[in-house]
């Protein structure tokens, strides 16, 4: 039985776990997996949603081929297919703000209903602009997230959403169903979308096809409680948005969502497992952090947070459940599983943190290899891709690359730009992805590779950066750290250059970008010895 | 003075060991100038100059050999014959074409050993592209 595998991230934290989920598809995590991808977020104009829709539409699909069908492959990396969707609300409105009042015609309710919005709903709650989700109002954000999917499937039966839920109801009707949701239980959007997705999906295909349900299907979701901080509101910021989200409540409302996620029925009997994730406190700080309070819109970008990359070890841990295992849980059990996962008490992150034993260390060779790329491929000075692409590596007698779309290289690149770091106009190196993890995790050595991989900060640096010798931490003790030697006169991608002429293309390879993709990961693999 | 050579039939002896000298030296420079492209490493980027370095390796090896041959022949072989303006002459003359012999075939081992090596750092000196 084929497994259908089904990703839902929902809100901006949902958006940080879908990035992660994405870099680890493109570490190979997941060879001849096809990935149906849904991002749910109700700010259109969301920063971090920006930036998702950037690494997958511009980069990941590109480097699968541009404008090509995509398939999925293995060993390799950018191995998984991934079918990407959005779903936003629309609750702009073009006279006066998306608001509940607004979008329920409040004022012309009658007075019973007027009376029972009353009971839930403050003014101030029922007054603000929704454009910049439902922020920490998850007993109005489930109720209009519940009603906006409803809604989608009468108005929209051919939309992307439906789609994807019909795609989840033929998923379990013909095979094995997985969906796994990501999201925070202390925001707005995730919070209150968590706990009603199910049921809201439930009752689209009940629209879409009556009488069918999706009861075959799997469900797990992660929980993450409260990890980062934000600058809070100043009083006028108070009376001009009505209702702001303060983050010095985000671990009360983590506390209040993960008693709910114990004790209601309805999550417990619809999950079959539940992730609970968090840190011990909420003191990291996005990089970018404003002045002012930003409640949405393309200025809330957070920096990501390797509680993140825990969020995505969660789905992969979900998704290679076994499959008796699950259907026991949903058929016969009728009850969540809770998991947790801890790690040192000194603050180190290792690469066992995130994968079973027996993985390990192939997901610290994945993630080397993805790592090492990033050196080859994104700076001018190797910009190896494109010399490729260019057919500047004939007189290497590299050649059968120069097919390669520009748009493929550029989409690689930009990738990469996105994952480890990019260089502004000045030579100095912003913080992609990766280096966002390092310094979540408090900097130093913490985060599974050698500091040195850190520590560059300009092109003068990362011309002498060694690659080759000091990509992993000298004191593993969950992975054999490995490395290569350049000789007197040689370097990192002297030794590379030299190896990948030695190693041939795999036949079985349609598009080229995926070809060079291969042939360097598998050079790789050789000089280090993975 | 004990000189080496003193007649004719030894300086064409002489001569025969010039030209197979030629020949052995040629291919000792074009494996010194292997070696010297082994140890220029490759550079990335839109615009690498490893491949030109490795050409200027190649022609300033291949003109310090040819000198060197030259120099070697004149002032060290010839010092072994004996002043005699008929053996000298006869030897610096084929002593210049040896001499031209060693850059000729300086280049034709090059060039053959670069379309052998055609996929190493010695293939860029004479890309086949």
């Amino acid at each position: 039985m084929k497994t259908q595998l089904f990703l839902i991230g929902i809100g901006g934290t949902g958006m940080r776990c879908l990035e992660a989920f994405v870099h680890t598809c493109a570490m190979g995590m997941y060879d001849n997996c096809e990935i149906n991808m849904l991002a749910l977020d109700t700010d259109l104009d969301n920063g971090n949603f920006s930036r998702l829709k950037s690494l997958v539409d511009d980069c990941y699909q590109k480097v699968k081929g541009y404008n090509k069908e995509h398939y999925p492959l293995s060993e390799t990396l950018f191995s998984a297919k991934i079918n990407f969707s959005t779903f936003t609300p629309d609750y702009s409105d073009a006279v006066k703000n998306g608001s509940f009042e607004t979008i329920t015609n409040y004022a012309y309710a009658d007075e019973t209903k007027k009376a029972l919005a009353g009971v839930l709903l403050t003014p101030a709650v029922r007054e603000f602009d929704l454009k910049h989700g439902y922020r920490a109002q998850t007993h109005l954000g489930s109720l209009l997230m519940y009603h906006s999917i409803i809604d989608e499937a009468h108005k929209n039966p051919h939309g992307k959403l439906a789609q994807y839920i019909q795609s989840i109801y033929d998923a379990a009707e013909t095979g094995d169903a997985r969906v796994f949701v990501m999201g925070s239980v202390f925001g707005g959007t995730g919070a209150s979308s968590i706990p009603v997705i199910p049921k809201a999906f439930n009752a689209a295909i009940n629209i879409l096809t009556p009488g069918k349900t999706l009861g075959k299907a799997c469900f797990g979701a992660t929980l993450l409680s409260a990890y980062f901080k934000f600058t809070p509101p100043d009083d006028s910021l108070r009376s001009r948005q009505k209702v702001v989200a303060t983050s010095k409540n985000f671990a009360l409302n983590s506390q209040v969502a993960m008693m709910f996620y114990n004790e209601d029925k309805t999550v417990r009997t619809t999950y079959q497992k539940f992730y609970m994730l968090g840190t011990p406190n909420n003191d990291f700080e996005t990089k970018s952090n404003s002045c002012e309070t930003v409640t949405g819109g393309a200025l809330q970008k957070n920096d990501s947070h390797y509680i993140e990359l825990l969020a995505a070890s969660a789905a992969y841990d979900f998704f290679n459940t076994s499959q008796k295992e699950l259907e026991t849980m949903r058929t016969e059990h009728q009850d969540v599983k809770y998991y947790y996962r801890t790690v040192n008490d000194n603050g180190r992150i290792d690469f066992k943190d995130f994968t079973p034993a027996e993985k390990t260390q192939e997901f610290a060779k994945k993630f080397a290899a993805l790592t090492v790329l990033s050196y080859l491929v994104y700076p001018d000075f190797n910009d190896f891709a494109a010399a490729a692409q260019s057919g500047m590596l004939a007189k290497n007698n590299i050649s059968g690359y120069e097919d390669i779309l520009p748009q493929e290289v550029s989409g690689l690149k930009k990738y990469f730009e996105l994952y480890n770091f990019g260089i502004d106009n000045e030579g100095n190196l912003t913080d992609g992805w990766l280096r966002q993890l390092h310094r979540s995790a408090g900097g130093l050595d913490n985060f599974l590779f050698n500091p040195a991989l850190f520590g560059v900060s300009n092109i003068k640096e990362l011309k002498k950066y060694e690659y080759n010798k000091k990509l992993f931490r000298d004191n593993e003790d969950d992975i054999t750290p490995a490395k290569f030697s350049v000789g007197l006169f040689g370097s990192p991608f002297n030794s590379f250059k030299d190896e990948f002429v030695k190693q041939a293309d795999n036949t079985s390879i349609t598009y080229k970008i995926e070809k060079l993709v291969k042939r360097m990961y598998d050079t790789v693999n050789a000089l280090y010895k993975f | 003075m004990g000189f080496k050579y003193t007649n004719l039939p030894q300086i064409e002896g002489l001569i025969t060991n010039t030209y197979v000298f030629a020949a052995i030296a040629a291919l000792v420079f074009v494996a010194i100038a292997m070696l010297v492209s082994k140890a220029v490493a490759y550079e990335g980027g839109k615009n690498p100059q490893d491949a030109k370095k490795r050409r200027i390796w190649f022609a300033v090896i291949g003109i310090i050999g040819v000198i060197a041959f030259f120099c070697y022949n004149k002032f060290f072989v010839s010092s072994q014959i004996v002043p005699t303006p008929l053996l000298q002459d006869k030897f610096l003359l084929h002593t210049a074409i040896a001499t031209g012999v060693v850059a000729i075939l300086y280049f034709v081992f090059g060039f053959v050993a670069s379309k052998i090596f055609k996929n190493g750092k010695f293939g860029t000196i004479f890309p086949s592209h």
